[in-house]
């Protein structure tokens, strides 16, 4: 079930997006859109989302978008074509606990993927050794070449 | 049918598998095959794990077959071989190992099923991103059954909301790590045809078109968040989907790893031969 919530900057959605997924909540104005409670979006959802997303006058910049949706970001041209992304989460392993968790990385960081195509670099906050990238590269990244404005953070 | 063996990797676990069923022919290079694997070697089925999932991918797409038995490529988990090669003909190792079963006709069943689900796998401490690629998986793998019991409207789209008068299944077990998920359907519509379209858009590219969503997109994302996918139809009767995962696996080899597809019809599960059909 999709819920919405209001922000100091936008909307935080929460939930999954999926066949009953109603959009017609948000409206059509400037937003930031935190998408960082989105736990799953299946393939019908993907479809309600282009659909909400093409009618809109005004983009919304997306936040926090996690990896589910950044998946289908690099996987559907059309499901990000005219957004803007402040942030996306992504999976990296760390050697040292053995365990996964899904990391922030900026626009900043993403345009440095553009230009360098390589897997951002973070290191654990405690020991400071790299953390490895958790997922297929190739895949999750592709949007960034795609119709997709990366902003930073001012 | 049978299974054939090309590497190493699998000479340690062929063991373990029903002799009078599973027929290793071990050899550890491509170059190094018997006769008759040679020749099967250009047949989309069979067992290629020296070769890269991509390769054999790309080989069967220059055949322009579109049928397939078996493919297994790269390197796999042997929990995921040994629950999906055997032993003996059909699918039934992998019932046995369905330990919950529950009906779904509703979006809200759907929706407690899959949440059933993840709270097993959150008991268990799978990874999450495992847990949330699984569930993501096995709703696609829902939807295709749905889509199939549902009635297309008049405007020639489906109905989001659904009320099914035939139930589907939907059977999940976790037993020393290994996943091993069934959806069972009462209608028997599915075809290898739109399993092999779906494989050859992952070595095309990627990328999917917008409108490539119900089937086609399922079955990419089903392909991409399960070790094996295995399914077994009886035209106009049943199709049962099963989905086996590794789940002590890093993510990032679940995701990048090899596969296993399985693809039974009614006359492979009979034993005879259907040969490849163009």
């Amino acid at each position: 079930m999709l819920k919405m919530e209001r922000t100091a900057t936008g909307y935080q959605l929460s939930g999954e997006i999926d066949e009953a997924s109603d959009f017609s909540g948000l409206p059509d104005e400037p937003m930031e859109l935190d998408l960082g409670r989105i736990r799953r979006i299946n393939s019908t959802g993907v479809r309600n989302w282009i659909r909400w997303k093409d009618a809109r006058t005004h983009m919304p910049v997306l936040v926090n978008v996690p990896a589910p949706m950044v998946i289908e970001l690099s996987l559907i041209r059309e499901f990000g074509t005219g957004l803007s992304v402040r942030s996306v989460r992504a999976p990296y392993f760390d050697p040292c606990t053995g365990g996964s968790s899904d990391r922030l990385i900026d626009a900043r960081m993403l345009l440095d993927v553009r230009a360098s195509r390589s897997v951002p670099k973070i290191f654990c906050e405690n020991a400071g050794e790299p953390l490895e990238f958790d997922e297929d590269e190739t895949n999750f990244f592709g949007f960034v070449f795609h119709e997709v404005t990366l902003i930073p953070s001012t | 049918m049978r299974y054939l063996a090309t590497t190493d990797f699998l000479q340690e676990y062929a063991a373990d598998l029903d002799p009078g069923y599973w027929t290793p022919r071990v050899s550890s290079s491509a170059g190094d095959l018997d006769p008759e694997l040679a020749a099967l070697r250009d047949e989309p089925y069979g067992l290629f794990a020296h070769e890269s999932f991509d390769s054999i991918l790309a080989r069967i797409q220059k055949t322009g077959a579109d049928s397939f038995r078996v493919l297994v490529a790269g390197q796999q988990s042997p929990p995921v071989l040994r629950a999906s090669l055997g032993p003996g003909p059909g699918l039934g190792a992998l019932d046995a190992r369905i330990v919950e079963e529950l009906a779904i006709r509703t979006y809200l069943e759907k929706r407690d099923a899959l949440g059933r689900l993840e709270r097993a796998l959150a008991a268990e401490r799978v990874p999450e991103a495992i847990a949330r690629a699984v569930a993501m998986a096995c709703e696609e793998c829902l939807l295709n059954a749905i889509f199939d019991a549902h009635p297309v409207l008049q405007s020639g789209e489906r109905s989001d909301l659904f009320q099914l008068e035939a139930p589907i299944h939907f059977g999940f077990g976790l037993l020393e790590g290994l996943l091993v998920v069934r959806v069972r359907d009462p209608f028997g519509r599915f075809q290898h045809k739109d399993l092999l379209a779906a494989v050859m858009r992952r070595i095309a590219g990627g990328e999917r078109r917008p409108s490539t969503t119900g089937l086609n997109a399922g079955l990419e994302v089903m392909l991409r968040h399960s070790n094996a996918l295995l399914i077994d139809v009886e035209a106009g009767c049943s199709t049962r989907v099963y989905m086996v995962t590794d789940t002590t696996m890093r993510f990032r080899r679940f995701v990048k790893g090899g596969r296993v597809l399985v693809f039974l019809d009614e006359e492979q599960r009979t034993g005879r031969p259907r040969g490849i059909t163009r």
